[in-house]
């Protein structure tokens, strides 16, 4: 026959204290997460203006957004962005990682230097010196007519062009890439190198033969973690751009934001509360899609 | 095996937050933004405190009107309204004279621009945390008041709490909403105006005439663009408003009908036809000129500021309680501002008088009784509308208006230029279309906005017949589906 536990010996188990600790993520959790998510998926089924009572509707808010030209538009730019701007900003931040692997004295000062956008990249104050620098008679232009004469008052925010100011600045945030490329870099053992050059191998041939394969899992991660991050990206469309012009730059966060949060008329909630649900299952898709590609190219010892 | 459904659950719960977490930070900092445009001009600060003693004649006695606001207790006042820095400035002055009035009530001030304001309260509304006083406009009293979200202030006033015995009945009437409720009272008479650089027709030698025409405002147009390179900024891409005036040109009592718009697509051709003509042209802002600007602020309006001439516009289609501010902004920068009518074929028949700027008593004020009594100072207050500079307009109450004319000319030298405008609306318009359906919001956001950027793309695939075609379409699909 068992005996009763005491309190204290209910205290003293190791399972226990593990929950009491993670208790502050748990409660977070529950409440902050959790309990939204199933409001807004309660919400997808309705038409909520969140200032009278939700009204169930079924399907209607997903059949309605797939009849939507602006929720394919910003589908469409939405995946632009990460597609190209994740790449675009992986392969940056490996470069420079290559750069600045190599010790001189000089090195922490640039690495501390080039992780510094990735931290103060996605604030208030950098949109809005983006959107200073790039405006037709801003600094890029400036320094863009000097070195080709033939361009002046070029606008950067005109329709073909805009999104790619944002990516440009996705771009330059590879701060947070490049130190995870730095820390891997430097777990490679000499070794290898040393056996490769022993092999005959030139500083190319090591570069594709040994750093690369050895760097996969690596890319692999930063892959996915920008490429979640580029499909939330908000802060950048909000402030530089609003989704102008034509939405051309109408990330998707955005276009949810603005179906909840209108400058006017009612807000359509319950529309905005599917929305998200869909952009939930698109991500879910292309993580899953790049788990399923990581045994074709991805090096594991 | 159940050890390893946990780990699963768990590393699901991490991925999510993960998920989650890339969310809240954007939002924390579109909040931050939000708050971003509040700061503070210098000038307008001394000239509005000092002496207002002289202009107390009229009695003070009204100021808290039937509910004596000392007997309140310690009450903070929740006060929101959307404006610019010269209003943040003066609404702020007046608030605190009533608190010197009544120590013992403080404010809780809240000032946003127009965009951000709906989206803010709103918001508030959802949570039960309006302020106790919003500024309100008449485009969206009905949908506000459908709601429940506004205090119906007929019995205050039929108690005299409120007192609008000084305001003409077909003001008051405006702020009725289609229940008979009266939800707000009109802080100032306002018309569309279009504000123009002054210093530049004076130095191109072009007067531009009261009342003019679109071919006219083309004309002018066409010249000062060859001429300088200077543009135009048509209107706001997501307003109803130059819709409105154009379908008034056309002799419309009415532009939001129940269930769609009052007008065919046929009438509205001509309205998208004129923005393709101006784009062609040249002297019209096309869509990507549009989004390298700012349309959102007065400082930063292209009329105003403008670091290049292919960037500047001569003209802005504003209202006439926005001068003050578009002039204030226009010195910083050396510009002298007019003012005339917007440009429409029909003037007379497409201008108002607008009772503009209305306040409101939200249903989420603990005090409605003080909530009122401080909307009464704000109305009838001779002293408070001395201090608010006839911003949001000329006064509502004619014995303010004709107490505070002297004072706020002095202070403020765009006053009587507005005065005189308003005098020659008066003459040469018709009465206002009354008040919005609840859906005409959504129509702005989610229609009228992609057609104007549309109409003012040079490369669109649409005509002008096609575009005015999914107005109309449009607008009754939002209505059917409201």
């Amino acid at each position: 026959m068992k005996k009763k536990k005491t309190f204290k010996q209910f205290l003293g188990q190791e399972s226990t204290a593990g929950y009491i600790f993670s208790l502050p993520f748990i409660i977070g959790f529950l409440m902050f997460m959790l309990v939204p998510m199933i409001l807004s998926l309660y919400y997808s089924f309705c038409k909520y203006d969140i200032q009278s009572a939700p009204q169930f509707i079924g399907f209607q808010n997903y059949i309605n957004i797939f009849h939507d030209s602006s929720f394919w538009k910003a589908m469409g730019v939405t995946c632009y962005y990460a597609l190209i701007g994740t790449p675009l900003k992986v392969v940056f931040a490996l470069i420079i990682a290559l750069i600045l692997v190599r010790n001189t004295k000089l090195t922490p000062f640039y690495r501390a230097a080039y992780y510094l956008p990735s931290i103060i990249g996605g604030s208030v104050a950098i949109a809005i010196l983006w959107r200073r620098m790039f405006e037709p008679t801003g600094t890029i232009n400036a320094v863009l007519s000097i070195v080709f004469p033939g361009i002046t008052n070029f606008n950067w925010f005109g329709e073909g062009s805009a999104i790619w100011v944002l990516i440009i600045l996705t771009v330059w945030q590879f701060g947070s890439s490049m130190l995870i490329f730095l820390s891997a870099l430097k777990q490679i053992s000499k070794e290898l190198y040393e056996a490769a050059v022993v092999d005959g191998a030139n500083s190319w041939k090591k570069f594709w033969k040994v750093t690369l394969p050895l760097l996969t899992p690596t890319i692999f991660f930063n892959l996915v973690q920008q490429t979640i991050n580029s499909f939330l990206a908000f802060t950048q469309s909000k402030l530089i751009t609003d989704g102008q012009p034509k939405d051309s730059t109408l990330f998707y966060t955005l276009y949810v934001y603005k179906k909840a949060f209108p400058a006017m008329g009612k807000s359509q909630m319950g529309y905005a509360s599917a929305l998200a649900w869909i952009m939930l299952i698109v991500i879910s898709l292309v993580t899953a899609l790049l788990f399923w590609s990581r045994s074709k190219w991805v090096y594991e010892e | 095996m159940k050890r390893k459904l946990l780990s699963i659950l768990l590393a699901s719960l991490m991925g999510l937050s993960l998920v989650a977490c890339g969310g809240s930070a954007a939002e924390d900092t579109a909040a931050t933004a939000d708050t971003a445009p509040a700061t503070t001009t210098e000038e307008k600060t001394d000239a509005a405190t000092t002496d207002t003693a002289d202009t107390a004649a009229a009695d003070t006695a009204t100021a808290g009107g039937a509910y004596d606001p000392a007997t309140a207790g310690d009450y903070t006042i929740g006060f929101a309204w959307w404006g610019n820095q010269l209003r943040d400035e003066v609404t702020m002055n007046a608030a605190e004279h009533f608190s010197e009035l009544y120590p013992n009530i403080s404010f809780n001030l809240n000032n946003q621009v127009w965009n951000d304001y709906w989206t803010i309260m709103t918001t508030a509304s959802s949570s039960g945390e309006l302020p106790d006083l919003m500024q309100q406009d008449y485009a969206y009293l009905e949908q506000w008041a459908e709601a429940g979200a506004l205090l119906d202030l007929t019995p205050y006033i039929e108690s005299g709490a409120l007192d609008v015995s000084n305001i003409s009945e077909s003001i008051v009437g405006t702020g009725k909403a289609n229940d008979g409720g009266i939800y707000a009272v009109c802080a100032g008479e306002n018309a569309p105006a279009l504000s123009y650089n002054k210093t530049l027709t004076d130095e191109l030698g072009i007067t531009v005439p009261d009342n003019m025409t679109w071919d006219e405002f083309a004309d002018i147009s066409r010249q000062i663009y060859e001429e300088t390179g200077i543009g135009v900024l048509y209107g706001n891409g997501n307003s109803e408003n130059p819709l409105t005036y154009y379908a008034r040109g056309l002799g419309h009592q009415a532009f939001f009908g129940e269930e769609g718009l009052e007008v065919t697509a046929e009438e509205m051709t001509g309205y998208y036809q004129r923005l393709m003509d101006g784009v062609a042209e040249g002297w019209l802002f096309d869509t990507d000129k549009c989004a390298s600007v700012d349309t959102a602020t007065i400082e930063g309006n292209p009329l105003v500021y403008g670091t290049d001439n292919s960037v500047r516009s001569w003209c802005a289609f504003a209202f006439s309680n926005q001068y003050a501010a578009l002039s204030a902004a226009a010195a910083a920068n050396e510009i002298e501002l007019g003012i005339c009518s917007w440009a429409e074929n029909n003037p007379s028949s497409a201008n108002y008088l607008k009772p503009g700027q209305f306040f409101s008593v939200t249903t989420n004020a603990q005090n409605p009784d003080l909530a009122v009594a401080f909307l009464n100072y704000l109305i009838n207050d001779v002293d408070a509308n001395t201090l608010l500079l006839a911003e949001r307009g000329v006064p509502a109450s004619s014995v303010v208006a004709a107490a505070i004319k002297d004072a706020v000319s002095e202070r403020d030298a765009t006053y009587p230029i507005i005065v005189d405008y308003l005098d020659m609306v008066a003459n040469n318009s018709s009465p206002i279309f009354g008040s919005l359906p609840g859906y005409a919001g959504t129509v702005n956001t989610d229609v009228i906005e992609w057609l104007s950027w549309e109409a003012l793309d040079p490369n669109t695939s649409y005509t002008a017949a096609e575009l005015a075609q999914e107005l109309v379409d449009g607008a009754a699909q939002v209505a059917a589906s409201y």
